[in-house]
């Protein structure tokens, strides 16, 4: 029966590719959305991954790098270096502020490097990551940013010492100065974003942590996979309802394609199903070929869409800074099994139409 | 012969309300034996095709009994019917009905797969049938690259796969020109009557009567006249 599926498919060749392409769409816009929103999360995250701290001290009410920020006093470091079990104290500070950039602003997430802070230099794809006062390392992607280019913050020039890869994050794009000048800049010259506590070997977190709320009143702790948690959450916040909803038209829209095309294609072949039902073929074994007929479209518009997919990111990611698809293999077998039971709901209208179909109809010319 | 279908007191009425009732067929007696080719004649809208239906089992009665091979067919359920047509019947309709995406051998191949049989053996009495109907070089033609004839005579091979009982046929030659379907229709009583099979045939067409052995003529629903036909054996 799978051949007379496959036949009736390749016979009506232009429904075959308009259902096809409404799969191919779904399962595009699906792909790129999920994608994309994976993509965001791993690299919101993936920077404060790098950063060798066990414990982010912050203030309480702040949870994450971005959205909100947190004060604390430089004089707090030498009460958390007496905690027991903490073997160095570092401080994080950064603050996202406007860089004036060819005539153009740009908003940046500036972080203070060397001294006291226990932040990362980037990866650094040109110039240098060994930043002088004056100097300012951006993302390549940061449109006409060059080499020996002189930007400015609040006023304050910066030549571009060095361009780093993959700090441009869609939401959020980083640039690095020296510590001092950060401080400086953001008038926090007694104050500090966030201390990062490494832990003496074998020293329990949970202990430690507690301690250091308890000597620093107004402070909260985490470890670094649930502060890069949070990070990331504002991705799923801002993002997951919107690529939810985007991704239920793009099932909608493919649902109904195929629906319709296999709809369509089952009125005019009434007659032919009438024959086979008239010659004994049974309603479950006509319902069979229906559904074949539907997973075999969604499956070919499932290879189209994904390999669509990521030609789309691979060209969107060269076009649009910070447009970072991520895709895993238990992504794909999702959307497979998503994309095969959207052909299945699909076929239910045409099986319903061919139960209806009267075989004795087939005797009138 | 043996009696392969026997209807008995068969009515149809189409309607149920009294005022709009109508009723297509009334109380057919009738036998049809193996071997037999009986021709149904009558003017248009007297009955035939609802009674060909009924013994299709494609409608079903409003009274009456229908037997094949002694098992009445009334009270089956509609998969039953479906499994019942499907090794029992075998039919040829007037426009051949062949699916379009279908090759000749494919048409043919199509309901011994839906009896269980494997694709292999399948293809292989779909091959022997062809050949038997002269259409050996048109195994892999679409049916909109076969004549009426060829197409008519790929049905007729689709109707005898499974070694139907009885072979139904409605109005088999109206798209054929004389010659043609004359040719196919006695290869149809050859081949069926040689081997046992009750064909029972639905036509205007007066020429059938030299290949039949009965002929039964319906009016108004009623069976007014049984005659013998003009095949030699009747």
């Amino acid at each position: 029966m799978f051949g007379l599926a496959y036949k009736n498919l390749i016979q009506e060749k232009a429904k075959l590719l308009i259902s096809v392409a409404g799969v191919t769409l779904s399962v595009l816009l699906v792909i790129v959305l999920v994608g994309l929103y994976q993509g965001l999360s791993t690299k919101l995250g993936e920077y404060i991954q790098t950063v060798p701290a066990d414990i982010w001290v912050a203030q309480k009410g702040s949870k994450n790098l971005f959205d909100s920020t947190s004060i604390l006093a430089s004089s707090d470091q030498s009460t958390l270096e007496a905690i027991d079990g903490v073997s160095s104290v570092k401080t994080f500070s950064g603050r996202q502020t406007a860089i004036e950039i060819a005539g153009e602003e740009k908003a940046a997430f500036v972080v203070g490097l060397g001294g006291n802070s226990g932040a990362v230099a980037p990866k650094v794809i040109e110039g240098t990551a060994d930043i002088q006062p004056g100097e300012i390392i951006l993302d390549r992607s940061v449109k006409s940013a060059q080499i020996g280019q002189t930007v400015a913050i609040g006023g304050k020039p910066f030549r571009v010492a060095g361009l780093m890869e993959g700090g441009n994050v869609l939401i959020v794009t980083y640039a690095f100065m020296t510590s001092e000048e950060a401080a400086e800049l953001f008038k926090q010259t007694d104050v500090v974003n966030y201390f990062i506590i490494k832990l003496d070997t074998g020293a329990d977190t949970n202990a430690v942590a507690r301690q250091i709320q308890e000597s620093i009143p107004g402070s909260t702790t985490f470890d670094r996979a649930s502060f890069a948690e949070n990070t990331t959450s504002i991705v799923k916040e801002v993002f997951l309802p919107i690529i939810a909803v985007l991704a239920v038209i793009g099932i909608a829209v493919g649902v109904t394609v195929i629906g319709l095309t296999i709809f369509t294609a089952t009125l005019e072949k009434s007659k032919e199903y009438g024959v086979l039902k008239a010659i004994g073929i049974s309603n479950s074994q006509l319902y069979i070929i229906v559904l074949q007929q539907s997973m075999l479209t969604s499956f070919i518009g499932y290879i189209v869409g994904v390999l669509a997919g990521f030609g789309f990111a691979r060209i969107a990611g060269e076009l649009v800074p910070g447009f970072v698809v991520h895709i895993t293999a238990a992504n794909l077998a999702i959307f497979l099994t998503a994309t095969l039971a959207m052909g299945a709901v699909a076929s239910l209208l045409p099986a319903r139409r061919i139960t209806r179909i009267d075989p004795a109809e087939v005797f009138k010319a | 012969m043996s009696v392969v279908l026997s209807i008995k007191n068969v009515s149809k009425t189409y309607g149920k309300n009294s005022r709009v009732a109508v009723k297509a067929v009334s109380s057919i007696d009738l036998e049809i034996r193996a071997g037999e080719v009986v021709l149904i004649m009558g003017p248009s809208g007297s009955g035939k095709t609802t009674l060909l239906s009924m013994i299709g089992t494609l409608l079903s009665p409003s009274e009456g009994q229908i037997e094949i091979e002694g098992r009445s067919i009334i009270d089956m359920k509609s998969d039953q019917l479906a499994a019942l047509r499907l090794k029992h019947y075998g039919f040829i309709f007037q426009n051949s009905n062949l699916l379009s995406a279908l090759t000749a051998q494919q048409n043919v191949t199509l309901p011994l797969m839906a009896a269980g049989m494997g694709h292999g053996q399948a293809a292989r009495k779909a091959k022997q049938l062809l050949e038997q109907f002269h259409l050996g070089k048109r195994l892999n033609n679409l049916p909109k690259n076969l004549s009426g004839g060829e197409k008519q005579r790929v049905a007729i091979a689709r109707a005898l796969a499974n070694d139907p009982k009885v072979i139904l046929a409605d109005e088999p030659t109206a798209s054929l020109d004389s010659k043609t379907g004359k040719e196919v229709m006695q290869l149809l009583c050859d081949v069926s009557c040689k081997e046992g099979r009750a064909v029972v045939v639905v036509s205007h067409d007066a020429r059938l009567k030299d290949i039949a052995h009965r002929i039964i003529t319906i009016e108004d629903g009623r069976l007014t006249s049984e005659e013998k036909g003009d095949h030699p054996l009747s």
